[in-house]
């Protein structure tokens, strides 16, 4: 038999809309962007407030701070580079342009004070962004020979099946001189 | 010997849509009609093929939610009726086009292909038409393998590595019980692949998964053959790689084979176009305008003139198609073969099963014809499973696969944008709680064990990447939204419950009766996974 009635089957239970703790995770989305989300407690912000009260912390602006490293690295030693992100009272999440592909980030959600420092709150994961194109690492003992090279090439120009090629009179050996290098390949849409 | 090898596979999947509340729902439709137009065409097909021995191989993902609705005793009722509802029309078309030539042979064509299919899902298969797929796979010519269990999708679920664990553990689990062995091979939900997710396969037992072409060919270091040899993760797993030449050949919206204008159109459908009052027992109960199946114009062109469906002509374009697609994959690996000299490359082409025989109304058959056409025609390609081509055992080069997925643009952005990044914060909260309950509570029985395992299953259902995909298709979002809503609401109420130790025996089998899906599962599969993977491995090993 089946309970075919589902009333109040969430009795009463709707989407938290917080979780009342302390959360900034990051999400990788593509090459050139991650995602950041966040909550934070009152508490946490009022201890915050006491602690930078005379530094003018209500003048302050909410902020993330991007950091990137070289890909697998997470010591701030060895930060690449960093960049900053002002951000609205309300929001709780963001799509960040991180732009550069193959290279891991974290964040630190913070304030920035009127006088410019950065106070960070929480810090988050840390992601790797994947490569956008093809690796130059070539593994010795798997070298790749000029026949290989052309298998990218050919792939480069997928678009063109092999009986259209041959209908055009295109011979595979031509294929190298129509690209002008192995970064051609073109992801799938 | 063969020149190479051709790797046809597909991905059958839908989301776990039981709807026993309602006489109808939109979203079981879609199940019945994968069953009608897919998943028994393709049955006909692989049965045809091993009557007339043909040999044959073609590997087949059957995703978890599938199996567990095929399986489902509820819904192959609801499939019958279903059935005999389509046959009820069928009987009243062949009656009201008995006058028109053009049409009349159609509505017998439909009409031919319910009985066929009430006869084989009723009689032939008792219902259960996974025994058909078992059947395949025990005359070596099928490669069944599984997927994540609720097609979660591993790179933006897995901050959580239990969670990954779960998906694939439950799945496997589900496979081994219903085709009498463990998968080789993992279709990795959407090919959404993220470096390091592939060591909870491998600690699984799977032996191979795929990426879409530059999961491959972006590799580090760079793979010598490009997509045309698996790889193997230095964790031990092999990758096959996506062909983009095959792919596109049929895949491609302006030049794909699907599009041809003689084949029939989708879109146009009695359901839209007779009298209301004729059509009402047969569209949405709330005299919504909806597909019949019943479908009688050709594409025609690309305007919204169709003109009558000839099933002669569209089946004689889908033996060209056949031969067009063989012959491109006989001058592709014939090339392929000149420039990879120690082994025989491989050309793999996946594709989503309901594209057959759902979409493109002629796919079955051009599957058929292709494999037969592969095995009668010509001596340079063979078709062949993952698995045995790695047991032709040629040494893989060691490289690391680059994240990646075979959706728009060929990374997350489709499962992660301003339309679905909302429900993430949901996710992996759940899934922090979900291990906290089970590191809590390791050795539950009786209501508390009952309120966890339904706990694992909200939150799988939860996890499903067809609720972000939805979203941001633009197309059914509040069902969707809903579903989603619902889970993650059902699984914060059981969490309080269960931490507040006040569970409600009679809500949680009512749950259980909506959300029946893994019956057996175990809620220690979420336990923290340093623990679980040792305990699990060993359960496996014995399997």
């Amino acid at each position: 038999m089946h309970d075919l009635s589902r009333e109040n089957l969430n009795s009463g239970y709707e989407l938290p809309l917080y979780y009342g703790e302390n959360k900034l995770f990051l999400l990788l989305r593509d090459p050139h962007f991650v995602f950041a989300c966040w909550e934070i407690t009152g508490e946490t912000l009022n201890y915050y407030r006491n602690k930078f009260y005379h530094f003018g912390w209500d003048g302050s602006i909410p902020m993330l701070r991007v950091y990137r490293f070289p890909k697998g690295l997470e010591s701030l030693e060895q930060t690449e580079a960093t960049f900053d992100i002002e951000l609205n009272h309300y929001a709780d999440k963001r799509h960040i342009h991180t732009n550069v592909p193959d290279k891991t980030y974290y964040v630190e959600l913070g304030r920035k004070l009127p006088g410019g420092e950065f106070i960070p709150i929480m810090r988050s994961n840390s992601v790797t962004t994947p490569r956008d194109s093809v690796s130059d690492i070539i593994d010795e003992e798997w070298r790749l020979l000029d026949l290989q090279q052309r298998i990218y090439r050919r792939m480069a120009l997928y678009h063109l099946s092999s009986y259209e090629l041959l209908k055009r009179g295109v011979d595979p050996e031509e294929i190298t001189g129509k690209c002008q290098d192995d970064y051609n390949i073109k992801i799938i849409t | 010997m063969p020149k190479g090898y051709v790797c046809l596979v597909l991905h059958a999947h839908l989301p776990y849509v039981r709807h026993p509340e309602h006489e109808f729902s939109l979203e079981e439709k879609w199940f019945f009609e994968g069953i009608t137009e897919t998943y028994l065409p393709l049955i006909k097909v692989f049965s045809g093929l091993i009557r007339d021995d043909i040999d044959f191989r073609l590997t087949i993902s059957l995703s978890p939610t599938l199996v567990s609705m095929l399986s489902d005793e509820f819904l192959q009722q609801r499939y019958i009726n279903h059935l005999e509802k389509l046959l009820e029309l069928a009987d009243k078309e062949v009656h009201r086009t008995q006058n028109d030539l053009t049409f009349n042979h159609l509505a017998r064509m439909y009409q031919d292909q319910f009985l066929e299919s009430y006869y084989l899902f009723k009689e032939k298969y008792r219902g259960n038409i996974l025994t058909a797929f078992k059947e395949f796979q025990d005359a070596g010519k099928l490669e069944i393998i599984t997927c994540a269990a609720t097609h979660g999708y591993f790179p933006l679920i897995g901050l959580q590595r239990e969670s990954i664990y779960a998906q694939a553990v439950t799945a496997i689990d589900l496979h081994t019980k219903t085709f009498g062995k463990p998968p080789k091979g993992f279709w990795i939900p959407e090919c959404a692949y993220n470096p390091g997710d592939e060591e909870i396969l491998k600690d699984l037992g799977i032996k191979y998964f795929f990426t879409d072409t530059h999961g491959i060919t972006y590799a580090t270091p760079k793979p010598k053959y490009g997509a045309y040899n698996p790889i193997l993760c230095p964790s031990e797993i092999a990758v096959f790689g996506r062909d983009p030449e095959s792919t596109k050949q049929v895949w491609s919206r302006d030049e794909g084979y699907p599009g041809d204008f003689y084949y029939r159109d989708f879109y146009r459908d009695i359901g839209f176009d007779l009298d209301f009052d004729y059509v009402k027992p047969y569209i949405h109960p709330d005299s919504i305008r909806i597909h019949t199946g019943f479908k009688y114009h050709r594409i025609t062109g690309t305007t919204d003139h169709k003109e009558p469906y000839e099933p002669e002509v569209a089946m004689e374009k889908t033996a060209e198609h056949a031969g067009n697609f063989m012959f491109n994959r006989e001058k592709q690996i014939e090339w392929l073969s000149g420039l990879i000299e120690d082994r025989p490359p491989i050309v793999v082409s996946p594709y989503d099963a309901e594209l057959f025989g759902h979409w493109w109304y002629e796919g079955p058959r051009w599957i058929d014809y292709l494999l037969r056409k592969i095995d009668c025609d010509q001596d340079n390609i063979k078709t062949i499973t993952p698995s045995e081509y790695l047991g032709l055992n040629h040494r893989l080069q060691v490289c690391t696969p680059c994240g990646s997925s075979w959706g728009n643009k060929g990374y997350h952005e489709v499962w992660l944008n301003r339309t679905n990044d909302w429900t993430y914060r949901h996710l992996h909260k759940a899934a922090e709680r979900m291990r906290e309950m089970a590191d809590c509570y390791p050795k539950a029985e009786g209501d508390l064990r009952n309120a966890l395992n339904q706990a694992a299953r909200e939150l799988l259902l939860a996890q499903a990447s067809d609720w972000p995909f939805i979203m941001n298709a633009d197309t059914m979002v509040t069902y969707a939204v809903n579903r989603f809503n619902d889970h993650i609401s059902r699984f914060t109420r059981l969490y309080d419950d269960i931490m507040g130790n006040k569970i409600d025996p009679t809500w949680v089998n009512r749950l259980y009766a909506a959300d029946n899906i893994f019956p057996d599962i175990d809620y220690r599969i979420y336990r923290s996974l340093q623990d679980t993977a040792l305990v699990e491995k060993t359960e496996l090993e014995k399997v």
